[in-house]
This record gives structure tokens, sequence and C-alpha cells, in this order.
């Protein structure tokens, strides 16, 4: 293998200061704390966690949305953070994001299509009637009927404004997207459906996924790796189907147990979390071909 | 055979509108015995929050009961007196919330809100109400309880916080809790204390729980039988193997498709392509 991977994280950090109050000292909160991992061009990698486990700010991180504290982000092998505002912009071209809320995350008052021409409205690209086409195209890519685009966005279902914030994303014809949690403001009906949808558009555009998620359910079904993060930490990755039949670390087995089963019948056997049986500081390391764990 | 603790005979919401009326909750019927939890499960938008809702009698406008009986404890609520149906909500019937932080009062220390379910129903003293709280926060696991009645809800975190709407929930001996979505709001492993939890007490204090919510995997963890919402009408009810191992109905069969199953083989895989 010549080809460096699509994305590299190396040792990213995110610390936020929280200042207590006026006589005590701020705290450091270690949001994200040397987080390391590769995503192959192609593939759709899983970063899975709780709330507070640092798997957003990390996704942030990737696209300068949020400035790391430190670390490196390496996208076709160029260090994004070392990147200027121009380049950062036209580097952006490549990189997306799509939000976990379709309810917040689009302008209410801006007419579906203009919120998916917006972005190549910035980068300049197209005279107006190309635009329009190309807004046209992106409604029919991702299932929108073509004649909505003067319809503002309380006039679609949660799973059609997913589906205008997936056009949104796939404007610019990027190669990666972040998807922070893109389903689960979705009922479950409707969450098949757009998970189907970004399937089928990562093999027709040849797109790759950080996909974030809480689910670990669905994370199984349509991630190749995976990595899980706790307290800002990767505490374990690799190969999905590795991670799920024999996680090593004990937040994994704990994360997993919590799952609830569909068969009533099926053995519980709850474990809980606890964080007495692991190191917090300990690294990443390898203990199968396919599969890394803090243990 | 005995009555039902709660036998709901054809409920009917509906919302008057300008020009029509919208039909929220179709001529719904159902029973929950004594001990017993029924899952009702849905979409959003099928009507199962509104049924809970009207056997409360807190539809809100421009929602208005049409029609229907709902027998609890052998009385129709739906014709009792406004001042006897305050005597039995949250006191024989009480709900969960699915958001603790937007049904807590965030002004009002957590031991006060305890103790406010007992006195506002003439159920004790403020004294005994305190004493009570503390026992009522060890019921539900919160370390050091006694200290904890004196936090504010920011100062829990949302699986405690959850516990907390448990303990008032539970402050009067109710008959029937209604959960609404009781753990959507919560991280999976706190989600698993909280059914843990749910499950321990519903024993212990022989509650009849009615269960809201969109989740299948909640329903197998918890329901003895399952009643499936479509658009306002139960669509499919019956014992929980029998729902989810052999769905009649086809919106049934559809919603379970959609689950993603653990370990599963790929031909249960709801992210492959079928020809719709």
């Amino acid at each position: 293998m010549t080809q460096p991977p699509l994305l590299e994280v190396r040792r990213l950090v995110k610390h936020f200061v929280r200042k207590q109050g006026v006589w005590q000292p701020s705290t450091v909160v270690k949001a994200v704390d040397e987080v390391s991992f590769t995503v192959e061009a192609g593939e759709m990698f899983g970063l899975v966690g709780e709330s507070g486990s640092g798997k957003s700010t990390t996704g942030r991180c990737i696209l300068r949305l949020i400035e790391p504290t430190s670390g490196d982000v390496l996208f076709r092998g160029e260090n994004i953070l070392t990147f200027s505002r121009p380049r950062m912009r036209q580097a952006r071209r490549d990189m997306q994001i799509v939000f976990q809320d379709p309810y917040s995350s689009l302008n209410p008052r801006m007419r579906a299509g203009d919120i998916v021409e917006e972005p190549l409205i910035i980068h300049r690209l197209g005279a107006k009637t190309e635009r329009r086409e190309r807004v046209a195209e992106l409604f029919e890519l991702v299932g929108l009927d073509p004649s909505h685009v003067t319809r503002y966005p309380h006039e679609f279902s949660g799973g059609q404004r997913q589906r205008i914030g997936i056009a949104r994303a796939l404007a610019l014809h990027p190669a990666f997207i972040v998807a922070d949690e893109p389903v689960s403001a979705l009922d479950v009906s409707i969450q098949a459906q757009v998970v189907r949808l970004m399937l089928d558009l990562k093999e027709r555009l040849k797109l790759t996924y950080l996909f974030i998620a809480h689910d670990l359910r669905l994370v199984e079904h349509i991630c190749t790796r995976v990595a899980v993060m706790y307290l800002g930490r990767v505490v374990e990755m690799g190969a999905t189907r590795e991670i799920f039949r024999g996680p090593r670390h004990p937040y994994t087995r704990a994360l997993l147990s919590a799952v609830p089963v569909l068969d009533p019948d099926a053995p519980r056997q709850r474990v809980p979390v606890d964080t007495t049986s692991f190191d917090p500081a300990a690294p990443l390391r390898q203990v199968d071909a396919a599969h890394w764990a803090a243990v | 055979m005995t009555s039902p603790l709660l036998d709901v005979q054809h409920l009917t919401v509906v919302f008057d509108g300008s020009r029509s009326t919208g039909t929220a909750v179709d001529d719904v019927t159902f029973q929950l015995a004594a001990g017993e939890t029924l899952g009702l499960v849905g979409e959003s938008g099928s009507g199962k929050s509104m049924t809970a809702f009207a056997i409360l009698r807190l539809v809100p406008p421009p929602g208005r009961i049409a029609g229907g009986r709902v027998l609890f404890e052998g009385r129709d609520l739906l014709t009792l007196p406004e001042r006897e149906m305050r005597q039995i909500r949250g006191a024989r019937i009480s709900l969960i919330f699915q958001e603790p932080m937007t049904a807590l009062n965030p002004v009002m220390r957590v031991g006060d809100q305890i103790a406010e379910a007992l006195t506002v129903h003439g159920l004790a003293t403020r004294d005994e109400a305190r004493a009570r709280a503390v026992e009522l926060l060890d019921a539900v696991h919160i370390p050091d309880a006694r200290r904890r009645i004196r936090d504010y809800p920011h100062q829990l975190s949302g699986g405690m916080r959850q516990r907390v709407m448990i303990a008032i929930a539970l402050a009067c001996h109710p008959a029937l809790v209604i959960a609404d979505e009781p753990t959507t709001a919560l991280d999976v492993t706190i989600q698993a204390q909280v059914l843990d939890l749910l499950r321990e007490l519903r024993v212990r204090y022989n509650l009849a729980l009615l269960l809201i919510t969109h989740d299948f995997g909640v329903i197998a963890e918890m329901a003895d039988r399952v009643a499936v919402m479509y658009r306002g009408a139960i669509v499919e009810e019956g014992p929980v193997r029998q729902i989810l191992r052999s769905p009649v109905h086809e919106y049934t069969r559809s919603l379970l498709a959609a689950v993603p199953r653990r370990g599963s083989d790929p031909g249960l895989d709801p992210y492959v392509s079928r020809t719709e």
C-alpha cells in the first residue's frame, strides 16, 4: 500500500478551560485526550461513546469547526491544522459535516433550495442557472422532490429534513463526511431509510464517512471499523466484528451488555461500568490482528 | 376473573381545527392488570403519549376527549369531578416523563419536590414528608440520600434526575405508573440502570406499568404485553413474545424489520436495500 490513509488523526487533544468563579482556580476539561486513528478511503468508520465521551468534539476538531489544542489531522497526507484560512476554506470543500438534529441545524427562514445552494454561492461555483440545476440534481440524489425547493424546512418531515442536510453536505462534491449522530433524532423506520441512503451514496459517490453514534446496534451493521471513546480517550479500536464479538476493554464490555436485546428470553448479563477495573491512562496496545485495546 | 386495574374502552381524542377535526386517538381499547407491564409502542405522532394524557384527563387544547371510558379501580375517570381527579393524578396514577430536566422544578431542592408530592395530597405533614423523601431516594438507589435531598436538579446527572422523578412518582404509593419514554434521553449504560431499577420497584410495590416507548429493545426487556399504535389506533396487541416473534400486522412487521439486531445474520439487516 503506497496510498496514505484518507484521514489520519494523531494525538489529537482538545482542552476546555472552565472558570469556576472569581475565587476558585479554573479547571481544565480534557474533552479529547490523545486520540489517534486512521480512516481509509471508502470506509465507514464508527466513533462510538456515551455523552461526554468526546466523540462529537473529535469530529468537530477534525473539520476545525473547533480548534484543537494540539495534535495533527492529516487529510490526504497534509496536516490541515497548519493550513491558512483561505487554504482551509478550500479544504472544506472536500470535508463536510451532517449534523444530528435536522430541526435545529437548518435555517428556518431559508427555503430548502437556498439551504442546499448556499455552499455553492460561498465557494462561488457556477452561475445562477447552473447552481439551480445542481440543486435540483442534489434533491434527486437524496430522494427529495426537486419541485419542493421553494418550501421551508418546517414543511418537511424529520427524515426529509435530514435529506436536505445531506444534500447540502454533498453540494461541493466532498470526499469525506463527518456524520454526527445523523439519525438519532429520527423514528426507527425513518432511521433505516436515511442510513440506506447514506450507504447508497457512499457507493455511488465513493464517499468516506466518520460515523459518530451512540447506538451500537446501528454501528455494528454499517461500520467496517470502530473506535470506542470513554472520557476523551479511545479505549478500544479495530474491526467491528472483533470488537462486538470479543470486546477486551471493561468499558466496551459494559457498553455492549447495556444494549437492550430484542429477545425477551435472552440471558441478560449486565456488566456494570466499574471504573476501578481499568487504568484510565493505559495506552492502546494491539491485542489481535485488527484489534487494539487500552488494557 | 377479577376486573382489571385499568380498563380503557373505545377511548377517542380529537383535535378541533378551524376547518376540520383530526383524530389523535382512535377508538383505543386495552386493559392492564395490577402488577402488569403493558408496552405501548409506536413512532412519533402515533398517539401513544396522547393516550396517556387522556387517561389522566390532561389532553392539551384544542384536543379533547370525544368518547370512551377509562375505568380505573372500578371508577370511570372521564366522569369524575375535577376535585376527585386531582386526588388520583400523581397519587394513585403517577407519570414519569422523558426529560427529567424540564419536568423537575429547577429552583426547588429535590427533597422538597418529593415532599411536595406527599403534602399536596395531604398524605403527610412536612416533617413526615421530609423523612419519607430520604427513604424514597434510598429506594431509587441514590447514594448519600440524606445529603442529596438538599441538591437542586442541575447538580445531578441525567440518570440521577430520572431517579428523582421515579422517587416522586412513587411517593404516594401509586397502583399505576405511566412512563412516557423514561429512558430515551439517557445514555445506554444509564438506561440499563434505570430499567433495572424500574423492574425492581415494580416487584417491590406491585406496580402496574404503562410503558410508552418507540424502542422495541426496551419493550423486550420490560413488557409482559405489547400494544402497537399506528395513526391513533392499536393495530396489534398481544403477549411480548408473540408480538416480537410472530407479528401479524404489516405495520408491526415493518417496524420490527427496521430495528437493527445485535449479532444477527445479514438476512435481517435493516439497511440492505430491498425493493419497496
